[in-house]
């Protein structure tokens, strides 16, 4: 069975590699869903940061400036979000909507007018975030699994715990959890709702920050017209996929890597066609919502009636 | 057992509170002694929930003073109540579904080890020991998606327990209670009062002021009319203060003259929106010229049933069958065509539509025809003058038909409801809960329409919640319980007690 032979250390790589800005995102919808909080603007989020983290690197010449200009960026569009769907009352579904379209416009418009470049950039200026090496795990059989990956990829294994202990742990995710779930509970208990909405946009804009620089300083060092690619919504649905929980959201994102990262090998083993490659991720989308579907139908499937 | 102390717990000095068109609290002086038991009574609207939220800091009043234990004190905030030892169960219960016992209660304030992270072990423990201390059983690993009402709002009361409170305020505590459950909540509330505890106790069910309170506060349009001790009152003149006249407690009817069967249910079974059956095995049949009541606690599907007779709910298996036809397959449309009028039980999104104008309310569900409309335009003529008929004939109370539906009050919205169900003169008029948020006065009102369409010769089939209604409306009553009729009865030949036991679905 040569398809067997997909299965080795470089699959595992890249199945990781793609799950990380999938599951930077879905940390950040998990928490906001949490909290009542349906955040479709993180696509616009990511989109920004990954634009301005390479704008400012190459300007800077530094990685960490781009990183931390980035992260401003997704703060900042989060931010954006807050203000109009909690002070100003508008619908939360069509401020998302209208940051990510905002957000592929004003890249672009950006990307022509400081660059001069049309469709993408790059330039040997332009500094990217550099993997980390353990020098403990040289020459062991371990240097091929843990070590050689960007500081990103680190953080989502890390906040996977982390967010496991603040969600069921802390007072500060009781209160979350029990601001998405009973408003008027949580109110009740002295809980600043609005505040813990305002929190995790604010966490998930830092997050769609850290994955749009993962996407052009880190996994490449170039920025392509709307290169996040639908990955906000891919994040979305995996958060959703996992019940908005931290654990679960990692494990859908991994599911949607494994895809993306298995598609990439078949491509080399039977030269299929890269349109239909590229496709992947959508179409396990479509596949996971329709399992979300059938997951909701099961649990309110009809007790059948006794027969007299 | 009135104390005698002086001391106060909480005193309220000329507290006005004013929302734009309503003075909801006018001048309120209200005064609750340490360790009483405190009811504050009055129909909807008369300004008792808005003087509560003041105590409770979700309102601010205008103008007036309040002083707790003594001592004045401003409540701009609910945490500045909770610090002050003020404690609210709401009606609608504030429970997160998924949390259990122990996590509701302890929301916000859980008890945290040397790591910063919550010792829910410590937690549920002290739950359990003041759950034994006020002999409220509460297991506090259980969820509350899984608990009855009554354990619901015990785990409402161990949170304004757990956090300290010394004056309690609950608010309409028994309408969603069996009359055992409301006994074991009395039970509770003595408990509460032995230990130190001092009870507000809201609530128009006078029969419960008089059972368990130790001094009354009447309140009406938003002013207070009269405080006593309860020994020294009576119900008669508690609601005569509460409406400002004479009320009639009992309806007054002749005996029913039923004749041919215009209902039949046999056999019903459905399912409620989480795939449970709500409806198990149900069969009732009503005829013309009675009033059928179906009693029982809210939540015993009693929604679903209504549901599937009027259309809005599939069912799952058996037969409806409507003036000699089955209609348990046909559109809502045309059973109401067939002569079967629905009152919703859920006024404000199933009965109208309240950013609507009254008259468009009124036509809803007749617009479409003849005169109203000629050639699929409506005739506005028409309308406005059908309108202005049922206004007048219904006796709701508006500046015109041209106004929202929303601005009126509870009991002429339900005016409005009834006026276009009753004006296509129905065989059948299924009224679910038709006076929950209704005051007094309009209940009378509502009460003496039912028994008019059944001495007309029509058919009732009344559903509520509230035991004393169904028993002084309907001649025949069933008690349903878990979606199935435990007893039938006659309303005469029964006790409360016997019908408290029926409604837990107990028999004989």
């Amino acid at each position: 069975m040569e398809w067997l032979e997909i299965f080795d250390i470089s699959l595992f790589r890249s199945l990781i590699r793609s799950a990380t800005p999938i599951a930077l995102i879905g940390f950040g919808a998990a928490m906001c869903s949490a909290s009542g909080v349906l955040n479709i603007g993180l696509e616009g989020k990511m989109l920004n940061a990954a634009f301005v983290g390479i704008a400012a690197s190459y300007y800077s010449g530094s990685a960490l400036t781009g990183f931390i200009w980035g992260v401003s960026a997704g703060v900042l569009t989060a931010i954006l979000f807050g203000v109009l769907s909690f002070n100003l009352g508008a619908d939360e579904v069509l401020v998302g909507l209208a940051i990510n379209i905002f957000s592929i416009a004003g890249t672009r418009y950006l990307l022509e007018t400081l660059f001069k470049r049309r469709g993408f950039f790059s330039d040997p200026s332009i500094q990217g975030i550099d993997p980390i090496n353990f020098e403990f795990l040289v020459d062991t059989r371990f240097e091929k699994i843990l070590s050689g990956y960007t500081p990103s990829i680190y953080l989502v294994f890390f906040l996977a715990i982390v967010l496991y202990l603040v969600y069921y742990k802390t007072r500060l995710g009781t209160a979350i959890r029990a601001t998405g779930e009973n408003p008027e509970a949580a109110e009740d208990a002295g809980i600043n709702t609005l505040r813990m909405k305002w929190l995790t946009v604010i966490f998930s804009g830092v997050l769609a920050g850290i994955g749009g620089t993962f996407l052009s300083l880190e996994n490449m060092t170039l920025f392509t017209e709307g290169m996040s690619a639908g990955k906000g919504y891919i994040g979305l649905v995996a958060s959703s996929f996992g019940n908005n929980t931290p654990i679960g959201t990692f494990g859908a994102s991994l599911f949607f890597g494994l895809g993306d990262a298995i598609g990439i090998r078949l491509q080399g083993v039977y030269e299929l066609d890269s349109r239909l490659i590229l496709m992947v991720p959508y179409a396990l989308t479509v596949v996971v919502l329709i399992l979300i579907g059938i997951r909701q139908r099961i649990r309110v499937r009809p007790v059948p009636i006794p027969e007299q | 057992m009135t104390q005698n102390n002086i001391e106060t717990a909480v005193e309220v000095k000329n507290i006005t509170k004013s929302y734009p068109g309503v003075t909801a609290n006018d001048s309120v002086d209200f005064k609750v002694l340490k360790g009483e038991i405190h009811a504050l009574v009055g129909e909807n609207g008369a300004g008792k929930s808005t003087l509560v939220k003041i105590l409770y800091g979700i309102e601010q009043p205008d103008s007036g003073e309040i002083f707790i234990n003594d001592k004045p004190v401003e409540i701009n905030k609910v945490d500045k109540a909770i610090e002050l030892g003020i404690g609210m169960v709401h009606q609608e219960f504030h429970l997160v579904p998924s949390f259990t016992a122990a996590e509701n209660i302890g929301l916000g304030q859980e008890p945290r080890n040397s790591r910063g992270f919550i010792d829910w072990d410590e937690l549920n423990s002290e739950v359990s020991n003041i759950a034994k201390k006020y002999g409220l059983d509460v297991d506090p690993k259980l969820r509350m998606i899984d608990a009855s009402v009554g354990i619901q709002q015990r785990t409402e009361i161990l949170k304004t327990l757990y956090r300290n409170a010394n004056i309690l305020i609950l608010d309409e505590p028994t309408a969603v209670l069996t009359p055992q459950e409301t006994d074991e909540l009395f039970e509770v509330i003595r408990s509460l009062v032995d230990e130190g505890k001092t009870v507000i106790f809201i609530t128009h069910k006078l029969r419960e002021v008089m059972e368990i309170s130790d001094r009354v506060t009447v309140m009406r349009d938003g002013k207070v009319q009269g405080v006593s001790n309860t020994k020294d009152t009576s119900p008669e003149e508690l609601a005569k203060l509460m409406v400002g006249r004479e009320v009639f407690m009992q309806v007054e009817k002749e005996e029913a003259k039923p004749t041919e069967k215009v209902l039949e249910v046999k056999n019903l079974w459905v399912h409620d929106s989480r795939g449970l059956l709500a409806v198990k095995n149900l069969s009732l049949d009503v005829h013309k010229g009675e009033i059928v009541g179906i009693a029982g606690v809210d939540g015993n599907g009693q929604t679903e049933l209504v549901e599937a007779l009027s259309g809005l709910r599939p069912t799952s298996k058996g037969e409806v069958i409507f003036d000699g036809k089955n209609i348990e397959s046909i559109s809502p449309r045309k059973r109401r065509r067939a002569g079967l009028a629905h009152v919703p039980e859920d006024r404000a999104n199933t009965g109208l539509n309240l950013k609507l104008d009254i008259w468009e309310n009124l036509v809803g569900t007749s617009y479409f025809r003849s005169p109203l409309s000629k050639g699929g335009i409506i005739s506005m003529k028409n309308v406005v003058d059908h309108s202005n008929n049922l206004r007048e004939k219904f006796d709701i109370r508006t500046p015109g038909v041209f106004v929202r539906t929303g601005s009126l009050s509870g009991g002429n919205q339900q005016k409005v409801v009834i006026a276009r169900e009753l004006s296509e003169d129905p065989l059948l008029t299924i009224a679910s809960q038709p006076t929950r948020g209704v005051d007094i006065g309009n209940i009378e009102a509502i009460h003496k329409q039912l028994v008019e369409i059944r001495d007309s010769g029509k058919a009732v089939l009344l559903v509520s919640a509230e035991l004393d209604e169904v028993m002084s409306v309907a001649d025949r009553v069933a008690v349903i319980y878990e979606g199935e009729i435990v007893e039938w009865v006659n309303p005469k030949d029964v006790d409360q007690q016997q019908m408290g036991l029926y409604m837990a679905g107990i028999k004989d």
